[in-house]
Formats: structure tokens, C-alpha cells, sequence
């Protein structure tokens, strides 16, 4: 029982990869930030259109 | 922290070239998605240090090694095989065979694009266990996710549907996140696409 609550406290983790690239890890959450931000508003927009001009 | 550095590292052997690109992509996403750290030859660009020496370097830092040795046709520039994966499969074998402490616990998998195709080419590996991955991104994850949750058992990880959904998502975004940064996605590093794979995991999970 310990065991499986210690199993369900565990979280799950993303790590950074090694090595240097062209981009800095600014513009790298910048772009993140932004291209996500537009996908979850174009999600949240209505499909169907109402009619109305 | 190295030895946990160790323990999440997953060395990447597989092709670079732009037909495998998709797949290379899917299996850098499977890996960060699980908790591990993707490293592989492309990560370091310093040409002080000899090639086989950084691989070899990388591969004694890495306690899980991705193999695909699906690429046997000749090269179009040089009508030749080539034979890089098949040497750093050998490397990452010998390491674990004749190393000593935690290299002794190093954990592969071995990937060919149809089963048992390997047994004409590579007939050595006979008895090991070869996954295929048919050439499709979306086996390839579920074949890496299900092999590092076993490999790893305690691992908390998501499914490999929801990772394929994820990477499905990601590679919709990569267009306009390439376009944001000013690189066309051929341009990007292996650092680069690795790091704003993670970043998009971090934001998207």
C-alpha cells in the first residue's frame, strides 16, 4: 500500500536534451509560447458560423 | 546527478538522412515524453574531438541505446552501404559485454523496418529480440514507449496512442514554431529540434 502511494506521487518528468544548437532557449520558450497560445485560441473559437456577418 | 544522468540517457543510433527524418523525429519526441534524455553523435559540433572517440564517449554516458539498422540499401551518392550503425550497435554491445559496473546494466533495442530481415544481413543477432517498425512513426513510438517502460519498470509514462497524438500535434505546430525562431525544420539541429521538443512538452503535457 506504501508502495502504491508512493508509485502515485511520482510525477512525471520532461528533461532538457544536451548539446548546442542555433537557438537559445529564450527564443525557444518564446516560440512555444506563441505557437501555442494561437493553436489554443483558434481551438476555442466556434467551428460552425452562426449566420451572422 | 551523473549517475542519474546515466540512468535517463538513451543513445539515438539511428539514420540521418531526410527519409528517415520523420522517424528520427518520432523517436526523439518518444524518448522526451517518457522521461528520458535523447543523445546521439549530431549533439556535439566541436571538431577537436574525434568522431568515434565523442560516440564512444557518448554511448559510456547512456544506459539505453535505440539501435535502427533498417538502412541496408546502398547510398545514392556512393552506390555503397554504410556501415555506422551496424559499428555503433557493436560498440554499445561490447560495452555492456566487456565493461565493467553500471555499463554491465546497459539495456538495447534493436530496430529493422520488417521482421526477421535482419537474420539475412546480420545474422550474428540471431536470438536477441529485433521490434520492427515498419516504417511508420506511429509504431515506432509505441515500440520505444512499451520497450523503455519495461526497460525502465517504474517509470511513470503515457501510452503510446497519446504519445503519438502529442507528436501528431507537435509536428502541426513545427511549421509556424520554425517560422517563429526564423529556421526552416531542415535547418534546425538535433539540439534544436530536441530542446523545443521538450519545451512543447513542458507547455503542452
Amino acid at each position: 500500500m506504501a508502495k502504491k502511494e508512493k508509485n502515485k506521487k511520482k510525477k512525471r518528468v520532461i528533461l532538457m536534451p544536451k548539446g548546442r544548437g542555433k537557438l537559445s532557449l529564450a527564443d525557444i520558450i518564446r516560440a512555444v509560447e506563441k505557437v501555442t497560445a494561437l493553436r489554443e485560441q483558434r481551438e476555442k473559437e466556434p467551428t460552425v458560423s452562426d449566420g451572422k456577418k | 546527478m551523473a549517475r542519474n544522468n546515466y540512468a535517463r540517457g538513451v543513445f539515438l543510433n539511428c539514420p540521418f538522412d531526410d527519409q528517415y527524418a520523420p522517424l528520427f523525429q518520432a523517436v526523439i519526441f518518444a524518448v522526451l515524453d517518457c522521461g528520458f534524455r535523447p543523445r546521439c553523435a549530431l549533439e556535439v559540433d566541436d571538431a577537436s574531438e574525434v568522431r568515434f572517440e565523442k560516440i564512444a564517449r557518448i554511448i559510456a554516458d547512456c544506459k539505453y541505446g535505440i539501435h535502427d539498422i533498417s538502412r541496408t540499401q546502398p547510398d545514392a551518392a556512393t552506390g555503397l552501404p554504410r556501415f555506422n550503425m551496424p559499428l555503433e550497435l557493436g560498440m554499445f554491445l561490447a560495452a555492456k559485454k566487456f565493461g565493467t559496473g553500471r555499463q554491465k546494466k546497459k539495456v538495447c533495442l534493436i530496430l529493422d523496418s520488417l521482421p526477421y530481415r535482419y537474420q539475412q544481413f546480420m545474422s550474428d543477432l540471431a536470438g536477441q529480440d529485433i521490434q520492427r517498425h515498419d516504417d511508420d512513426p506511429k509504431t515506432l513510438i509505441r515500440v520505444v514507449r512499451n520497450w523503455l517502460r519495461t526497460a525502465s519498470e517504474s517509470q511513470p509514462m503515457p501510452g503510446g496512442a497519446e504519445i503519438h497524438r502529442r507528436y501528431l500535434q507537435f509536428v502541426a505546430d513545427l511549421p509556424a514554431l520554425c517560422a517563429e525562431v526564423r529556421l526552416q525544420p531542415h535547418e534546425l539541429t538535433f539540439a534544436d529540434l530536441a530542446s523545443l521538443i521538450a519545451e512543447w512538452l513542458l507547455r503542452n503535457s
